[in-house]
Formats: structure tokens, C-alpha cells, sequence
């Protein structure tokens, strides 16, 4: 349990640890609540999904790698290169799976999900048979762990939040049209594919940057539940973008604070349930058309329009 | 009233908007559009017409390169190839493949129509806020700027998409079905909206399923299924038995009256 001391020492954030890793898991929720929101409205959801399990085969190998040459099967960069590279294979194969007759995407998805999540898991169970000692250490990247990330791990989630988030904001009239009107896009002569492998990158970014706060498991929430919320607050995209990411923010920080105070609870469950619950009130108090707000405001125009 | 036109290529050399000559599109062994050739004549109301199935939408997307066409197609815009003159060209889709739940307001789908000459990482400006004001203005829809686009009723909604296509002031305007499932509000404003672009110089083509309104307002046809039935004024095209070719051996009786209404008062 945590003393009197340490607990207002948590609270007052007087530990540089804690400080750095709140803004680390604070810019994270923002990326995720930004890269979401295009994911969402391409109703390419289960995309995450997928990548971020897909990650757990990564992990694992990078691991393996790392003790036969002898390095720190704790680095950072090594598990987080190994997690990116296994999250671009699976892609690739879902996209390799529906050229095939007859496969579905939702179908195709499932597949690699299931194949590369348990080969993953059978993996960490080789690893655990090892007994390398620093096994354990890999949980935190399956439900995230705040309490085991260093300043360095918390800087490091930062710069690859921010940088995706600057990549979104550079692109988002690109990424409007095409979740708008991809033929409008097509059109305009806009390079379609390769925007949309960007976005796939930026998932796969945020879902690495996350691994150690929010775990490879839940990522897919983060990713979804801010924008979600946030649709139920405005009918324009930029605003529903921004409110995405500020309530990304707000779930990021706020969960990774409770989880520093209850010593030992994992952080990305935690930080998963605050949105969660912001997307609760968002249901409840929204003012967006069609929400229980925004229905009866907007009941009046609406018979207008028909009359007309 | 139809102004019969020449269907040659003008003698001022003047490249044709679309001339498409060996366009195939098949999904399975059997085509949907068979090896279908024409050459749309510059200023002209053109209504795409055939039965359902008939290949008349999947024709013109392909021409877009938004349906695959098989090897051989010739496809000319202006007497180039599409990718060189796209801001020449607009499309209007039908309105199925639009997500209308998507956060945006009337006035953000219209300007969506000039992102692509906007480009990459530049902001809208007030100009642009301007055009499509005006776009939406044309097509009785400015008072209805910050609706969401859900709220609107399908006339609306095909209203909107008229103006996003308008706004992108090209001179060949392709339309998927644009009359389809309005009522006479809308159907006489994009009518009107059609014949002012005409006048103001564009080719406009259009997929339309009404006989009758394409007697009545346009200016040639392309009449279709699978192949092409019959090219030019829509006064020669439909006639009683071109429509019965294409049609598996049935004429609407709208047609039928139509015409018989038309030689009526030619008589009188």
C-alpha cells in the first residue's frame, strides 16, 4: 500500500517520473483519439484490432533476438521494432487474404487475428519455459503498465504520439475526402492507396507507441471509443476530431494517475475505463443531431425540411 | 426542345469532351458493357438511357476509371487522357454509396469538391467559402448551409451533391442517375441547374431512366444495353423501335403518349 507520503507526493505530481509519464499517456490518448477518428468513420475498426494483437509475435521474437545476441531483452526499441514489423505482416496478409475469391474482410481479419495473436501466445509460453528470468516483464505490453515505464519509455510514447498526431493534422482534409468520397478523392487525383497504407502506419504507430501504457489488447479502445464519444457532440469533422483527441488526452492522463495511486493496477484497463465512461456521459448529454439532446433540438427544423 | 446536332466531331477541331471507342467491362465471362463507342459533341445535354442492368452507370464510371475496363478501351477526355485534365471533369454518384451518418454539413461536402485544387497542405480560404455559397445558392440550398446532411430529404441530398459538383467549374459534368428518387422541387431545379451549365458552354451527360424528361430537355442520348443501341438526337434515338431493341422488345407507354403528344402539336 502506499503511505501518506507517497500518496500526496503522487497526487501533488511531485515525482518527475510521474509527471513525464501522465504527458506520455496524455499525447498517446491524443494520437489515438486523432488516428481513430478516420478509422472509425472508414469503419476500418477491427483493422486495430487485428494489428495490435498482431503485435504479440513481434514482441516475442524481438525478445528471443535480443537474448541470443546477448543484448537487454528489456530494450525498449528492439520490442517495439519487433512489434511494428509483425503488425505490418499482419496487414499485409489480410490484405493478401482478400484479393483470395470469396474471403470477406471481417473474415480475413478474425484469421489473422486468431493466427498471429496465438502464435504469439505460444511464443511467450517458449519464452517462459526459458526461464530467462525477465520473462514477466513481457506481460506489461499485454494489459500495459504504467508503474514499469521509465522517463525515457514515457519521452519516447510522447514523440511517436506527437508525431502522428502532426501527420494526421497535415493530411486531414486528404484523409476527410477519402473517408467522405473515396471515388471523389480517386478523382482529384489524389494518391488513394498510399494515403490509406499512411493511415494503416499511423494505427500501427500509435498502437506500438501505446504498447507499455495501454497494452496490445486494448489498444483498439483507445483508437475507438474517444471518437466515438465524441461524434455525439458535433455533426462537423474538425470538431469531432478535436474532441476525439481531447478526450483521448483526458482518459490517457487520467487513467495512468489512478493507476500510478492504486499501486499495481494495470494502466491500460484503467485508462480504457475512464474513456469509457466519458462515453457514457457523451450518450447521456451529446448535443450532436440524433443524440437524446440533439433529437429534440433538432425535431423542429427537421419537419421544416420536410415540408418544404 | 431537342436542337437536332451534328454527332460528327466538330469542323473547328475542337476535341470532344468524351469520345470512348472498345470499352469492355466484365466481372464474370459475360461483359456488362460490350465494346461501346461514342463521341459527345461540346454544349450539350446527354442522357445515358437503357434498361436497368444495362450497363448504363458501370459505362460511365468505367470511363472514370472507376469500374475496371479490359485492355484495348480508348478513353478520351478533350482528346487526352483523364489524368491530365481532371479538373475539367466533375462527377456526381449516386447518392447509395454516400455514408449520410459522416459529420459534416451541407457547406463542408460542397467544399470538399475543391480540395483537389485547394492541395496538399493548404487551408480553405474565404474564396473558396464563397464558391461554394454561391454553388449551394444555385441549387436552393444555401439556407440549409449548416445542416447536417442527414436531416436532408433525398431531392436535398442530390441538390447538395448538383452544387459539390458545380463548385469544381469543370466543362464535362458525368452525373450517376441525378434524378433519381426526387420530387418535382428538385427534379425542376436540377433540370434548370443542367441547362445552365448547356448554355454556359459544359457537356453535360447524364444516366437517366425517364424517357419522357429526356425527350423533353435533353439534347442527344446514348442509348444502351450492354451495347450501344443508337447515338445522336434524342428525337432519332427514341423512336419506337430503337427503345423496343434496347429494351427487350418493350416501349414504356409514357414514350408511346409522348411522342404521339409531340407529333400532335407538330401537326397543329
Amino acid at each position: 500500500m502506499v503511505g501518506i507520503a507517497d500518496l500526496w507526493s503522487l497526487l501533488s505530481l511531485q515525482d518527475y517520473n510521474t509527471r513525464v509519464t501522465l504527458l506520455g499517456a496524455g499525447c498517446l490518448g491524443a494520437a489515438a483519439g486523432l488516428v481513430g477518428t478516420f478509422l472509425v468513420l472508414r469503419r476500418r475498426a477491427l483493422m486495430a484490432d487485428t494489428l495490435g494483437h498482431s503485435t504479440l509475435p513481434g514482441i516475442a521474437i524481438a525478445f528471443l533476438v535480443l537474448v541470443a545476441v546477448g543484448g537487454s531483452p528489456r530494450s525498449q526499441p528492439g520490442l517495439m521494432f519487433g512489434a511494428a514489423a509483425s503488425a505490418c505482416l499482419a496487414a499485409w496478409l489480410v490484405a493478401a487474404m482478400q484479393r483470395l475469391p470469396q474471403v470477406r474482410e471481417d473474415a480475413a481479419l478474425a484469421s489473422v487475428l486468431g493466427a498471429l495473436f496465438g502464435f504469439g501466445l505460444v511464443a511467450l509460453g517458449v519464452i517462459q519455459q526459458l526461464g530467462t528470468g525477465s520473462a514477466a516483464g513481457l506481460d506489461a505490453f499485454i494489459e500495459g503498465s504504467i508503474a514499469s515505464m521509465s522517463a525515457g519509455d514515457a519521452w519516447t510514447m510522447a514523440a511517436l504520439a506527437l508525431g502522428g498526431t502532426i501527420v494526421t493534422l497535415a493530411l486531414f482534409k486528404e484523409f476527410t475526402v477519402i473517408a467522405f468520397d473515396r471515388e471523389l478523392a480517386q478523382l482529384q487525383g489524389l494518391p488513394v492507396r498510399r494515403l490509406e497504407f499512411a493511415q494503416l502506419l499511423l494505427v500501427v504507430l500509435v498502437t506500438v507507441a501505446g504498447l507499455r501504457a495501454v497494452g496490445l489488447i486494448l489498444i483498439i479502445a483507445m483508437l475507438v471509443i474517444p471518437p466515438a464519444a465524441a461524434r455525439r457532440w458535433s455533426d462537423r469533422l474538425p470538431r469531432v476530431a478535436a474532441y476525439s483527441a481531447a478526450i483521448g488526452a483526458i482518459s490517457g492522463i487520467a487513467g495512468a494517475w489512478i493507476s500510478a495511486l492504486a499501486n499495481g493496477l494495470p494502466s491500460g484497463p484503467l485508462i480504457v475505463l475512464v474513456a469509457a465512461a466519458i462515453f457514457g456521459l457523451s450518450l447521456l448529454f451529446g448535443s450532436a443531431q440524433g443524440t437524446l439532446r440533439g433529437r429534440r433540438a433538432g425535431s423542429a427544423p427537421r419537419l421544416q425540411t420536410e415540408a418544404r | 426542345m431537342p436542337s437536332p446536332t451534328s454527332w460528327k466531331p466538330r469542323a473547328d477541331g475542337a476535341p470532344s469532351p468524351l469520345r470512348v471507342r472498345g470499352l469492355t467491362v466484365a466481372y464474370g465471362a459475360e461483359p456488362v458493357v460490350d465494346d461501346v463507342g461514342f463521341e459527345l459533341a461540346p454544349a450539350q445535354l446527354v442522357a445515358i438511357v437503357g434498361p436497368n442492368g444495362g450497363g448504363k452507370s458501370t459505362m460511365l464510371r468505367a470511363t472514370l476509371g472507376l469500374e475496371p475496363a479490359r485492355d484495348g478501351a480508348e478513353v478520351e477526355f478533350f482528346g487526352r487522357p483523364l489524368a491530365e485534365v481532371r479538373r475539367r471533369v466533375a462527377y456526381m454518384p449516386q447518392r447509395e454509396q454516400i455514408d449520410w451518418h459522416f459529420p459534416a454539413r451541407v457547406i463542408d461536402v460542397v467544399l470538399m469538391g475543391l480540395y483537389g485544387e485547394i492541395g496538399w497542405l493548404r487551408r480553405l480560404r474565404g474564396e473558396h467559402r464563397d464558391a461554394a455559397r454561391a454553388a449551394l445558392d444555385r441549387v436552393g440550398m444555401l439556407g440549409y448551409a449548416k445542416r447536417q446532411i442527414g436531416e436532408l430529404s433525398g431531392g436535398e441530398q442530390k441538390r447538395v451533391f448538383l452544387a459539390r459538383t458545380i463548385v469544381q467549374g469543370a466543362e464535362l459534368f458525368i452525373m450517376d442517375e441525378p434524378f433519381a428518387g426526387i420530387d418535382a422541387v428538385s427534379q425542376s431545379i436540377i433540370e434548370r441547374e443542367l441547362e445552365a451549365l448547356r448554355d454556359g458552354g459544359a457537356t453535360v451527360v447524364v444516366v437517366h431512366h425517364d424517357l419522357v424528361s429526356v425527350l423533353r430537355t435533353f439534347d442527344s442520348c446514348v442509348l444502351l444495353n450492354r451495347h450501344v443501341r443508337g447515338t445522336g438526337p434524342v428525337g432519332e434515338v427514341l423512336t419506337a423501335e430503337r427503345v423496343a431493341d434496347a429494351y427487350g422488345g418493350v416501349v414504356p407507354l409514357a414514350l408511346v403518349e409522348a411522342r404521339q403528344h409531340e407529333r400532335f402539336h407538330r401537326t397543329v
